[in-house]
């Protein structure tokens, strides 16, 4: 799975399953503030994008965790076998 | 205010025959059904293919990310609170209550059932990793109180009420009881079910409780028709908006009727059979009269439990005639179920707005599908078109499977 795909993806998740208007989901997007999810939307969405990257996710990782674009980001990088960057 | 009981400012409704309460009320005056064939999944092959199901409007439909968030009980409950805050003008410029002060009492048989199905059938098939993380708040039996909660800013107590299909109407008397005893001023009391699901329907199918008149689908719900052979299940809510009288005086507020009392017990006799005598429902009817301080001549109408089964309606028919004696030969009575099935949990709601529509209007609807009347019921059954009748006071009755015996006395506002 490259990059754009998961990215793709967590997009898509997050219109059909979470119930979020795609209008509303931008890279930049806050989940909680702009995209209004809560802990168990969290907690839908990284279960779900593990299951489909094959791993799980260190706690640790998500910490820092707050806009779609930072959910791609550790996806991909744990996909690619590697240590993410630091969350912006 | 035990004189008059507690006012009932408010009402909505979203039933299989019409939404909001111009159109469930002029459906019940033309005798309008809303079973049909079922809709909601794939059913060629059972043995049951009809229900009654409701079309939500747009304007009364979650958005896609409150929907995902809630079963369908708890989105018909959501509607029909929407529909009885307006009517109520509760919040209007703002809440017209303290927010404390205000309660929520909504009942359901069997809540989110559908997002259980959905849940077990995930985890049997996948796994508990493959479980929503909202299957537990999705599935509680309590979810459409807390939503609606939720949704108001209301922070008064907060219950439901789960006694199969008397939940709607024990949740009103649990709403009753908040305002008589000082607990609230307000309670948006009242049902919600969402039972057109697969295993629910073939449950109650394996049973021999449902119609299998697949064919005239309008035809299936005959309350007290000599040829019935079950109930129809329906999907539904009814929210009321009960109210002090002094709290609805001071803000100035519409009075449809007032809930007066009510009369309760239990068969203590099967889980799921009425008593053959009727015992348990005569002893709640004969305990509603008393509560209210009311005779037998006093009743303007009875709306039934009416489910179209062969055992409810027998043993209702004697526990009515036995609790009116001679008045029942004058009492009208009708049957809601005959037009939308039967809703479960939001039952006794739906069928508290229809007596209060009752009441409020001076017509009595007619029970659909009686042309033959069951010889075994001595009782007058309203049939073919509305019955006008001026009434002080009206009883529902709700009898539900456990033995729960629940019969609403509503009067009149002056």
């Amino acid at each position: 799975m490259n990059s754009v795909n998961i990215d793709q993806q967590v997009r898509e998740f997050l219109e059909e399953e979470l119930g979020v208007p795609q209008a509303e989901i931008s890279s930049s997007a806050d989940l909680r503030e702009d995209l209004g999810l809560d802990s168990l939307d969290l907690v839908e969405l990284i279960t779900v994008m593990e299951d489909r990257v094959g791993t799980r996710i260190d706690q640790d990782l998500l910490e820092d965790v707050r806009t779609v674009d930072d959910v791609s980001r550790v996806l991909v990088s744990i996909a690619a076998g590697q240590q993410p960057r630091a969350a912006a | 205010m035990a004189a008059t009981g507690v006012a009932i400012t408010g009402m909505g409704v979203v039933s299989a025959n019409g939404i909001g309460l111009a159109e469930f009320h002029d459906a019940q005056l033309t005798a309008r059904s809303g079973v049909a064939p079922l809709a909601r999944y794939v059913c060629d092959e059972d043995p049951v293919r009809i229900a009654g199901e409701v079309e939500l409007p747009p304007e009364l439909t979650l958005d896609r990310r409150d929907q995902v968030r809630a079963d369908r009980c708890t989105q018909l409950g959501a509607a029909a609170a929407q529909l009885a805050v307006a009517d109520a003008g509760l919040d209007d410029n703002g809440w017209q209550a303290d927010p404390e002060r205000t309660g929520v009492s909504i009942g359901s048989a069997i809540g989110g059932a559908g997002a259980l199905e959905n849940n077990y059938r995930s985890y049997y098939t996948s796994g508990p990793r493959a479980l929503r993380t909202r299957a537990i708040p999705m599935s509680m039996v309590n979810d459409a109180s807390a939503w609606v909660a939720i949704r108001y800013g209301v922070t008064g107590p907060c219950v439901n009420v789960s006694t199969a299909c008397a939940s709607g109407a024990d949740a009103i008397i649990a709403g009753y009881q908040m305002i008589v005893s000082g607990e609230a001023d307000v309670v948006l009391a009242g049902g919600a079910e969402a039972p057109v699901v697969r295993s629910i329907v073939s449950g109650f199918a394996k049973m021999g409780a449902l119609s299998m008149r697949n064919d005239e689908p309008a035809y299936a719900s005959r309350p007290f028709s000599k040829d019935r052979d079950g109930f129809v299940v329906a999907e539904g809510a009814a929210v009321l908006v009960l109210e002090s009288a002094a709290h609805a005086a001071a803000r100035g507020a519409r009075t449809y009727a007032y809930l007066r009392g009510y009369g309760r017990s239990s068969d203590a006799h099967h889980v799921t059979m009425p008593h053959p005598q009727g015992l348990g429902a005569l002893r709640a009817l004969r305990r509603a009269l008393s509560h209210v301080d009311a005779t037998p001549a006093d009743v303007g109408m009875v709306n039934c439990h009416g489910t179209s089964t062969v055992l409810n309606d027998n043993a209702e028919a004697l526990a009515i005639r036995d609790a009116l004696g001679t008045a029942a030969d004058h009492i009208p009575v009708t049957a809601t179920k005959s037009l939308i099935g039967h809703s479960l949990g939001a039952a006794g709601a739906i069928e508290a707005v229809a007596t209060v529509q009752a009441l409020h209007s001076g017509l009595v609807p007619p029970t659909a599908n009686v042309e033959d009347l069951d010889p075994e019921v001595d009782l007058d059954v309203v049939s073919g078109s509305p019955r006008r009748r001026d009434m002080a006071l009206a009883l529902s009755n709700s009898f539900a499977f456990g033995g729960h015996n629940v019969v609403l006395a509503f009067g009149a506002a002056a």
